[in-house]
């Protein structure tokens, strides 16, 4: 059995009929990223030599008959900002590169409780700061769709990892569409919960107004599955509510008839890859068919979006990374000459290009002189998109866009990641300015072979709407089905 | 008020403020990388916006304080097993003040 294939609600399956053994799913994934990871590159650090012992230890009690998570024994992988006890975890930076945390992440606490096996840290760009991976200290992670396409960004590891039957789920953070968007990418689900609805006690930050943790996963019932474990309250995280939380696998239910899904006029009068209209097209077709009504709306101020977004980035990025100064931790370069050059020559020579661009135009931003036309009218921006969104959602239940206008892209020969590929993530972080749920999920092929995704977003906290119409669409198409057939060839011709 | 281009002594300010030196090269890359990104955000500049409040999060707060009563803190060498320079148990930084 090729059981690096399944998804996460197939193994529970083979699990309770005794079919397959927690061991056998370790021991066969280790095999498939054995053979898949010179070519792709989704892991920083790979943690492969305990697991099997865990995976015995989970056998144990599960002939025991103890009752278990739907997660005990699920290998996932896990983005290199979020903390693991005794992992490195670098953000894909040389400045934290030999960063070991000394506690978990409260997600990934829970996740060991019940059982999760942790197969180790995915590559991203550096300090979730970029849209391709290609920002890594450590190199790019590859499309396994295409290895000459980037497999997206930030969290091009984990949607790479899945996508290639690596892990069977991963967890990333989305600030901008840095999950949605490499999902998309590799042709694999990605939701970016509601702000606030999972902890982000341990999550390195870089963008705390906007960030959240989701999930990837192969399809949608797996992300159910996985949400329901990862959204808790935690006393830990201030912006994290005590209700709001719902038991999400009871979305998954194939009816979305009468459900109003909303049609955004401005982005869809905006230019997109032919191919992505054409997806898009045949994808609102299906949900007329599955009986949903498309319904007009207007988000008028989705235009300024993009660019309040990257200011309100930029600027917390710039307060965010002021901590790594080679002192508490991380990289130190420097004869100690003084406090100040030890800062610069730490800063200047641990940090990436793009990285040092969106420092120095964070502190440009909120500089007094600046501050009012910059920072504070992105923030003001913000609250129009809100305000758009709740006139929106008067009017439907769900949003619906492309995930991105293109496809994954070739690599870049000259980094420069501001605007530009900022522009890939102009429908993703619309979600994040407004705090919304949104999951892409697989819609369709380009010309070329490579994936098309389409995004939904709900209201605050009704993941489960989300679920519902995502899981729909899915049941009633194949496209989640698919798999990179570049990385069989390339495979079968090592 | 709006930036229209950045110059290389402004270029310089944000080095200081960010604690990041670049070299003459990268000044001026950065200066015209700088300058595209600041015309793609003049966008924003004609927004009449003066009476809209500032977004917070939108989240509840619930009062986030906890009970004054002393908890244990994470242990000494725990919080010092990141850090490239120790002595003493503490923290070792080159000298502020002779």
């Amino acid at each position: 059995m090729e059981s690096h294939k399944l998804t996460i609600h197939e193994i529970k399956d083979l699990i309770d009929n005794g079919k397959l053994s927690i061991e056998e799913l370790v021991k066969g994934v280790i095999q498939r990223i054995g053979k898949t990871e010179a070519q792709i590159k989704a892991f920083n650090t790979l943690e492969t030599e305990k697991i099997v012992e865990e995976a015995r230890a989970i056998d144990d009690f599960i002939s025991e008959g103890k009752p278990l998570s739907n997660l005990a024994g699920i290998p996932l992988g896990v983005q290199d900002n979020i903390s693991t006890l005794g992992i490195r975890t670098s953000c894909s930076s040389r400045i934290i590169e030999t960063f070991i945390p000394p506690y978990d992440a409260s997600v990934i606490g829970r996740l060991k409780e019940h059982h999760a096996i942790i197969l180790g840290k995915l590559n991203m760009d550096e300090f979730g700061i970029g849209a391709s991976t290609e920002t890594s200290a450590f190199g790019p992670t590859r499309n396994p769709w295409n290895l000459h396409r980037v497999a997206g960004g930030a969290a091009g590891g984990a949607a790479a990892a899945v996508a290639a039957d690596q892990a069977f789920y991963a967890l990333a953070s989305d600030a901008a569409g840095c999950l949605r968007q490499p999902a998309a990418f590799c042709g694999v689900v990605g939701l970016k919960p509601t702000y606030g609805l999972v902890s982000r006690y341990g999550l390195i930050a870089s963008a705390p107004s906007l960030e959240q943790i989701g999930c990837i996963t192969k399809d949608v019932t797996d992300c159910a599955y996985v949400l329901e474990e990862i959204a808790f309250h935690d006393k830990k995280d201030p912006t994290s509510p005590k209700a709001c939380r719902s038991k999400y696998t009871k979305g998954i239910i194939d009816d979305i008839r009468g459900l109003k899904i909303g049609i955004p006029k401005e982005i869809f009068d905006e230019s997109w890859d032919p191919d992505v209209r054409d997806s898009i097209n045949v994808a609102l077709d299906m949900f007329k068919q599955l009986g949903a009504d498309l319904v007009d709306i207007t988000l008028p101020h989705s235009k300024y979006a993009a660019a309040a977004h990257f200011i309100l980035m930029t600027c917390e990025a710039s307060s965010n990374l002021a901590r790594y100064d080679g002192i508490k931790y991380g990289t130190r370069i420097g004869d100690g000459h003084s406090l100040e050059s030890l800062y610069i020559k730490t800063r200047s020579l641990g940090f990436g290009q793009e990285v040092k661009r969106r420092v120095m135009l964070g502190n440009l931003f909120l500089n007094a002189k600046y501050y009012d036309s910059y920072y504070k009218k992105a923030l003001k921006v913000k609250s129009l998109l809100r305000k758009d969104f709740n006139e929106a959602y008067k009017k439907c239940h769900i949003i619906l866009t492309p995930t991105t206008p293109i496809s994954a892209y070739n690599f870049t020969s000259e980094i420069d990641q501001a605007m530009e590929t900022n522009q890939s993530q102009r429908y993703t972080l619309l979600a994040n300015m407004a705090g919304i749920p949104a999951i892409t999920i697989p819609c369709g092929l380009s010309n070329d072979g490579l994936p098309i995704g389409l995004q939904l977003m709900a209201d605050l906290f009704n993941e489960k709407t989300l679920i519902r119409t995502a899981f729909t669409f899915e049941h009633n198409t194949d496209y989640h089905l698919k798999k990179p057939m570049q990385l069989e060839v390339a495979q079968n011709e090592l | 008020m709006f930036l229209v281009d950045i110059s290389l002594e402004q270029i310089e300010l944000m080095e200081e403020w960010s604690k990041i030196a670049l070299d003459n090269e990268e000044k001026i890359i950065f200066m015209e990388q700088f300058n595209k990104t600041l015309h793609k955000l003049d966008i924003i500049k004609d927004l009449e916006i003066d009476d809209v409040g500032l977004s917070m999060d939108r989240c509840v707060q619930d009062n986030i304080l906890r009970e004054d009563k002393t908890m244990p803190s994470m242990d000494v060498d725990l919080v010092l097993g990141n850090a490239p320079h120790t002595q003493d148990g503490m923290f070792a930084v080159p000298i502020i003040l002779d």
